[in-house]
Order: structure tokens, then sequence, then C-alpha cells
């Protein structure tokens, strides 16, 4: 029944996208204006909120799994900050076309270098509060770093994108965006099935997968890469999106999928669902300017945080 | 008093004696810089915004008599450099007609009356020798705006007999969606203000969908510079945007 | 026949040689710093020797692949831990990834793993839900259907109730008898002289003795490594003991 419920929430989210965009909702295209409409406008923008939050589902359960860490989540822990600031750097400082290929490849390298500063002041595992902790600081870090570049950039209004960095969105861009997140999500995805057994074995503590016959320290740089990249390919094609990557992996959770894999892959799917559906909110309000789709994520999964940080605190009352 | 706000007041006096002898008039835009030049007499000097770069003490050590800002001036700036010298506005205008009474208020208050009239007068017989497009306008600027019904740039064209579609009637600047604009059917687009170095601003021109629109229309850019100072530079932008 | 030769571990143990039988249930006991865990965790492949080599039935354990270590041994850590809360009988099937065996196999294994540790009742609790006790008979379960021949156990008996205690004491030494190689670390000399064929009596990081228990508990090694003198009350059905510090 709740996965009935679920296909079927999903399905008509998917049709409600789809069908916003213009002053009354429709869907099927009478003129052929409006087909042109659908299939260059509607439909990519539909694929690029599907891909990004798959990207961000998959990479935020990948990542709680790793560091046995419920909280732990791209946009929180700073990754996500660090791809961006590979990525501002590349765009105004550097000679790169913001469609480039090799773009999600050098957020990556951000990234990655997040996750070793978040390793190197948290602690390989870091517990409950203490990744938050760390992750809003290299968040304020990054941030600033950030808006350094866009003050420096050769030109002067660079500085006004500051925000749409920091709050993505997935508006106003077509196919060309897609092929720039497509990539990383096909590798990522690959990654991960070769990895599936060792996601599967997560459950267990540090210790007891080291005797369980993986080549572990290969397996955990794979998959925080997969992590660095997916995070990275979101950044590129829309900025920061927080908050998806800790939502979907809980919801997925909550539907009462436990093992591993089975999280990542539902995460996947929740991550799209849920970022399609707030584009969608997002298309349909009528403000005068369209609100940043990240804004609206930050809304709704900040005081999710919140919820779990409370839901922690009585866990630790009660032990 | 604090101190140093004395000394700079002494300091102010010490030197009096060279004011007098030309005044100083500084610049807080860049949007001045090329345009104050055009009509101030010789007698007058004139220090451009990028030689001080709006910081107070510079500005301050400058020892101007006058100072010139526009509207988007930081207003604490101008609160602090008023208590040590006289400040005007020359503000951003979103008529024709406003442009045309700043132009005679600021002659007052500079006692330029009659440069700034020849400078007036000059600039409006430039704009009468553009020969002007029948072709229908709009604007597209970065970020997703464009120009509505109560913004100078679609008076200035409107004035001097250009035909221009707006999107909004009721508004000064507006964001348009991608589904509304390719709704619109202009025959002259003019992006007005993108720049290379944008990212995200200039999203709409890698879209798919917007291409081929933009293939089937006349383009015409406005360069940055031009972009930013309408008024200033009414010639260049309404040459650009309106003529044949 | 596990081999020790000569290991040592940065600052923790050295140069520890040792033998030990196939089919024998080895106690690895000292105070608490004397270097159990680490030898265990050396022994399993999770912390690297700095000298030595171990050898497990003619393979260099410490130098061969991780899936080839992963078909000889199997470990528990004395802190074991579970992060998603999946079912008791879904962990047994992850516990067993990586093993070169038949689905029936793996089958059998988890269904006497589940009977020996009476997790019947267990089977579809989510294990981050159980009780502090009841998750280390779930590790120990977990141990006990992956089957490997070398089997190291850290503290296994600690935190479990007498009954349990008993219970994984037999299941060890029964798998001993079937001819595995067990080594376990454990603080409860009475439980450990009663079930273990071999004693291995390490102190600051140093082998202080090895041999039957009666040889490795003696007064003097008691003195030395622990401070206390034992009184032993044996009887035909156990081994108790009485401690006093020797400080006193």
């Amino acid at each position: 029944m709740k996965w009935v419920l679920a296909i079927v929430t999903t399905l008509l989210v998917i049709m409600w996208h789809l069908g916003s965009g213009g002053d009354s909702w429709s869907l099927w295209p009478s003129t052929s204006l409006d087909t042109y409409i659908l299939e260059q406008i509607r439909i990519p923008r539909l694929l690029l909120a599907t891909a990004n939050g798959m990207a961000l589902g998959a990479a935020g359960a990948i990542l709680q799994l790793m560091l046995r860490n419920p909280l732990a989540e791209p946009g929180i822990t700073g990754i996500s900050g660090g791809a961006a600031v590979a990525t501002v750097g590349a765009l105004y400082l550097g000679q790169f076309n913001p469609i480039g290929l090799a773009l999600p490849f050098i957020g990556m390298m951000g990234g990655l270098f997040a996750l070793l500063c978040l390793w190197l002041f948290a602690g390989r595992y870091p517990q409950g509060i203490r990744i938050i902790l760390v992750g809003v600081a290299l968040s304020a870090i990054f941030g600033a770093f950030i808006a350094v570049v866009l003050n420096l950039a050769p030109n002067p209004f660079a500085f006004q994108e500051w925000a749409l960095w920091l709050m993505g969105s997935v508006a106003n861009r077509g196919w060309p965006y897609i092929w720039l997140i497509a990539p990383a999500l096909c590798l990522s995805a690959l990654i991960v099935w070769w990895q599936r057994n060792f996601i599967q074995v997560q459950v267990f503590d540090e210790q007891t997968v080291e005797t369980m016959g993986f080549h572990t320290s290969r397996s955990k740089f794979l998959l925080l890469l997969a992590v660095a990249l997916l995070t990275s390919a979101s950044v590129v094609s829309a900025g920061i999106i927080g908050f998806i990557g800790l939502v979907a992996p809980h919801l997925i959770r909550l539907l009462g999928i436990r093992q591993p894999l089975a999280i990542v892959a539902g995460s996947t799917f929740a991550g799209a669902a849920l970022l399609v559906g707030v584009d969608a909110l997002v298309k349909s309000i009528d403000t005068r300017v369209e609100l940043q789709l990240g804004v609206v994520i930050a809304l709704i999964g900040a005081p999710w945080l919140l919820v779990l940080l409370l839901k922690q605190r009585g866990s630790h009352a009660g032990n | 008093m604090t101190p140093w706000r004395v000394s700079i007041l002494v300091l102010l006096l010490f030197v009096g004696a060279n004011v007098q002898a030309s005044t100083r008039i500084v610049s807080l835009n860049p949007c001045f810089d090329e345009w104050v030049p055009q009509w101030l007499p010789s007698t007058h000097e004139f220090i451009a915004s990028d030689q001080h770069g709006n910081r107070l003490e510079r500005l301050l050590a400058l020892q101007p008599n006058v100072i010139l800002y526009g509207t988007y001036t930081n207003r604490r700036l101008i609160a602090e450099l008023k208590k040590t010298t006289i400040a005007i506005e020359v503000a951003e205008p979103s008529t024709w007609q406003q442009w045309q009474d700043t132009l005679v208020d600021l002659g007052r208050q500079l006692h330029l009356d009659s440069e700034l009239a020849q400078w007036a007068k000059q600039q409006q017989q430039q704009l009468r020798d553009v020969t002007v497009s029948n072709q229908s306008i709009l604007f597209v600027m970065p970020n997703q705006y464009s120009w509505g019904e109560h913004s100078f740039a679609v008076n200035l064209l409107r004035s001097f007999g250009a035909r221009t579609l707006v999107t909004e009637t009721q508004t000064t600047i507006h964001q348009v969606t991608l589904e509304q604009l390719i709704h619109t059917q202009p025959e002259r687009v003019v992006l007005d203000g993108f720049s290379g170095h944008y990212a995200r601003a200039n999203e709409w021109l890698w879209h798919n969908a917007l291409q081929p629109w933009l293939a089937k229309r006349q383009l015409r850019h406005i360069p940055t510079p031009v972009s930013g100072c309408p008024a200033q530079q009414a010639v260049g932008f309404f040459t650009e945007a309106a003529s044949i | 026949m596990l081999e020790i030769n000569d290991v040592s571990v940065a600052n923790r143990l050295q140069q520890l040689r040792v033998e030990i039988a196939s089919g024998q249930l080895v106690g690895v006991i000292g105070p608490n710093g004397a270097g159990k865990s680490t030898l265990l965790q050396a022994l399993a492949g999770v912390t690297p020797s700095s000298a030595g080599w171990i050898e497990f039935n003619q393979t260099n354990i410490d130098k061969c692949s991780a899936h080839r270590r992963r078909q000889l041994l199997s470990y528990l850590p004395q802190y074991s831990k579970f992060s998603e809360p999946v079912t008791t009988c879904d962990l047994l099937k992850l516990s067993q990834i990586n093993l070169q065996a038949t689905p029936q196999q793996r089958k059998d294994w988890r269904t006497s793993a589940i009977a020996k540790f009476q997790l019947d009742a267990l089977r579809g609790r989510p294990v981050t839900e159980l009780s502090g006790g009841e998750q280390r008979r779930v590790a120990i379960a977990c141990m006990a259907s992956s089957n490997r021949p070398l089997m190291l156990l850290d503290e296994p008996v600690s935190g479990l109730d007498l009954y349990h205690q008993l219970s994984t004491m037999d299941w060890l030494k029964s798998c001993a008898q079937q001819g595995a190689t067990v080594l376990i670390a454990i603080h409860d000399l009475a439980l450990a002289a009663q079930y273990c064929d071999h004693l291995l009596l390490l102190n600051k990081g140093q082998q202080l003795a090895f041999g039957s228990p009666s040889e490795v508990l003696s007064d003097t090694n008691l003195a030395s490594a622990f401070q206390v003198s034992v009184d032993w009350l044996c009887h035909a059905k156990g081994v108790a003991m009485l401690t006093r510090r020797l400080d006193n």
C-alpha cells in the first residue's frame, strides 16, 4: 500500500511538473509552439531536476553509510561548497565555458578537497553533531571563498551571481546542462554497482568490514570519488542544493527499506521525486521573481534536520 | 566632534586656497567618468571614480569641492561625505523628460547652466540624427530580466520613434519566464548587458529552446559599459538598439 | 596449524612467537593493555604488523589477498556495532558476503547459528533496536554463519548473560573439536581455565607464558601479570576462583 501510494504520488508530481510553467496548467500541447515548449523547455527541465535529485539522493545515502552517520549530506558537510568553489574559480577566473564537459571533474577536485578537510577536522567516523559543526564551518569557509573569487572576477557584476551559486535552481537550463550531469550519473552508477557488496557490508563496524575480503582503501576511495563527482555534477548544473541528500535516505528508511544497497537505490529515486516536486512547486507559485529551488528546499530540509537532531538527543538520553 | 574629524577640517582650511583656484569635482559613479569631461570647462578639475574606489578616506584625501553620486551609491558613504563637502545626486531617470530635468537641475547646482544646456541640446540632436528601424524591439537582459514600460530604456526608444514590445506594462524591470519569452514575437531582440564573464546570468544564451528563437530574429548587443549608463550614453544605447 | 613468528606491532606487541595446532581453543589472557586485542587484530589483518610473519595452514595470512584471507578467518572485534536497522535474518545473510560457499551451505550455517544462539525470536527485528547483549549474540552468530577454519574473537562473552556465556564457550569448544583453530581474548580466568586447551598470557606486549591452563595460571604468573593471588576451587563440573589483591 505504501508503495502504491509512493508510485502514484511520484507520477502525479511528474505530471504536475510537466504541466506547469505557462499561465495555466496544461499538459497536452495544442499548438506547435506548445509542443516546442514541452520538448525544448519543460522536458529538459524535468530531466535536469530528476538528474539532480538522483545525484544528490545517491550521494547523501552513500555518505551516510560510509560515515555511519545519519546526518551526513553533501550540502551540510561542505562537499557541495568545495565543488562550488572549484567550479566558480574555473568559470570566472579561467577560460571555461559554463557548459564545458570538464567542469564536473574540476568541481570534483573541490569536492574531494572538502572531504579531506572533513576527514581531518571531524575524524574518520564523525559522530552525530560533530559532522554538522565541522560541516557548518567548512560551508562558511567555502561560501566566503566563492564570494572572494566572484569579487576578484574580471566582470564587476559577477558578484551578483553569488546567491545563484549558494542557492541552486534548475530553471532556464536546457539540454546542454543534462549532458553535463549525465556522465557523472553513469560513472557513479558503475562505481556503485561494482562496489555493491562493499556498500552492503557497511552495516557492520569498520574492523569487521576490514576482514570481509575487500580491498577496503580502494573501495572507500572509489565511493567517496562517486560522492564527490555526483555532488559536483549537481553543483555545476544547478548550483548548491542542500538537504536532498539528507531527506531522501530518511524518507526511504521511513518506507521500511533497511539494506544499504536498497537505501542507496531508493534514495536515488526519492531524491529525484522530491526535487521534481519542489521544482513543480517553485514553478507553480506565482511570485514576482521565480523562487530559487535551493531556497524552498532549505525551507523544507532545515526543519527536518532539526527534527533529526531532536530525535538523536532523545536516543542519547534513552541510553 | 572627534579629534580626527577636527584635524580633517583643519586640513581642509589649509588647502582652501587651492580649492578656490579651481573647483574639484569627484565622481562616485563610473557612468560619470566619461560623461562629465564632455561638458566640464577647463577651469574645473575632474577626478574619475576609479581613482578612489569609493573608499571614504581616499575620497577625503582628494579634498573635493563637489561630489557627484548616483541613485544606487551607498547612502552611508554619502552621509559621511556631506559633513565635509557638497554632494549632488545625478538621479537615474526613468523617462527622457526626467533626464532633461536632471541636466537642468545639475547645471543650476554647479552654476554651469549654459554648458549643460549646450550638451543636452547636442545629445538630443545626435539622437534625432539616428535613422530608426521600424522593427518591433524586445529587450532581454541577464538573469532573465526585461525592461518594462516604466523604464528609461523603453521610454527613450519610444520618445525617438522606435517600436518597443514589453512583456509587462506596469513595471520598470521584471523577470520573464522562458515560456513567456517564446510566446512573444518581436522582430528584433536587444541583448542588453550580457558579458562573457557571467556564468549563471547568461543561462538563457545556452538554452536549446532559445537558440532557434534568437536565430529567427535580428540581434543587437548593447555592451555592459553602455548598458549600465543608458542616460549618459543615450546616443550609443539608442543607436545600438533602434538604428537600421 | 597457526604459526606466529616473531610478530611485532609498533609499541604494542613485541616479538611474539607461538605455534598453535589446529583444533584447539586458545585463550589469550592478560591485564588491560597487555596486547590481547592488538594480537587478534594483527592476526585478522586489521592492524598491520611491523615485523615477523603469520602463517596459517601454509598460507602467509598477513601477505595474502584480502579475498583469500576472508576464506581462512573470521574476526569479532571487541566493540561490534551495527549502523543500519536491518533485520537479524538479513544481517546474517550480509555477514556471508565474499565467502566461497554454495547457497545451500550458507543457508545451513545460518539456520544452525540461529538455533544455537536462540535468535528465532529476534529474526525479524532490526538489529539496532536489540539490547547490547542481544546485539553481541547476533554478532557471534554472524561468525558462526561464516564458519571459517580460523576464528578470532575479542572478548566474545563480555556483556552476555551467564547462560549465553556458557553456550558461547560450548559452541567455541565444539568448533575447535571439529578442527577449527579458535583464539579468544578473555578476562574471565575461570571460564578460560575450564574451556581452553591452551592459554597465552601476555603482559605489556610481551609473551609471559604459553601452555596448558594449569601451567600458565601458576601463582607466579598470576602475581607478576595481574598482581593477584588466586585460590582455585576445582570441581568435576567446573572451576571457580577466589581472588585477592597482592598489595592488600
